[in-house]
């Protein structure tokens, strides 16, 4: 079965962005596959590249980035969440004129589309929340 | 269920109370492009949710964009499906008269049977 996760809470706020990264974990150790994971709202701090976590804590950011190298699965940022939230890609830093960005690989800023398009193309869509 | 050629049933829950977190404008969004990728959609105003589109509400005041106007536009937008739980309204002494979009309700066996039917649901 394909699933398509949907994230939106923060990696420190909420204990939902672990849920789901642990989900991802279990199920792409079964048969089935995960195409796109979609973070909206604080879910998008998960792809800010300059979070630096205690040595001793899970760097969660770090395990989502790993996960979808290993694997291929697609990480999807909100951009009007983001926008509004400091996390910029270069193409966005230059559009606002800002003086810095802050996607990590292999994040990707893309639209509200990109979630519609992953409930309609997967078997299952899986949001984690608060 | 993965022909993109068939238009799905996506289910849109909105359970919060406006104007305190981002989420009504957030889940608005999902649900307009739902709609705009050609998928039948469903709005239902779960227990707080029912405050979302009530007539007595104005949140011009505040300085967040107005997300009450935008339950106006629904229909315009595909949108025609919005249904509520007779006992959310009850429990908040409200009647359907106080809903300021055309909304009809269900009980709760109803909405048992709306979420069977659905393919994919978002909570907001």
């Amino acid at each position: 079965m394909n699933f398509a996760l949907h994230v939106t809470c923060s990696p420190y706020s909420h204990q939902g962005n672990l849920s789901a990264l642990n989900f991802a974990k279990a199920l792409l150790k079964t048969e089935h596959q995960l195409g796109r994971v979609f973070f909206s709202s604080d879910g998008v701090h998960t792809g800010c590249s300059l979070a630096v976590v205690p040595q001793d804590e899970i760097d969660i950011p770090a395990q989502w980035s790993e996960l979808a190298l290993q694997h291929n699965v697609e990480l999807i940022l909100c951009v009007s969440a983001c926008l509004k939230r400091g996390i910029l890609d270069k193409d966005e830093s230059i559009r606002y004129e800002k003086n810095a960005h802050n996607v990590s690989k292999p994040f990707v800023i893309s639209g509200l589309g990109q979630l519609a398009e992953a409930a309609i193309t997967s078997d299952r869509l899986v949001t984690f929340g608060v | 269920m993965t022909d993109s050629n068939t238009a799905l049933n996506f289910l849109f829950v909105f359970n919060k109370a406006p104007h305190s977190t981002p989420s009504t404008k957030e889940g608005l969004d999902a649900l307009l492009t739902a709609s705009a990728f050609g998928q039948n959609v469903t709005l239902l105003l779960l227990g707080d949710g029912v405050f979302q589109a009530i007539k007595s509400q104005d949140p011009s005041g505040l300085p967040t964009k107005n997300t009450a106007a935008i339950f106006q536009s629904l229909d315009m937008y595909g949108v025609e499906s919005i249904v509520t739980l007779d006992k959310s309204l009850q429990e908040r002494g409200l009647t359907l008269d106080d809903i300021s979009i055309p909304c009809s309700t269900l009980t709760p066996k109803e909405v048992k049977e709306l979420y069977s039917t659905q393919h994919k649901i978002f909570t907001f």
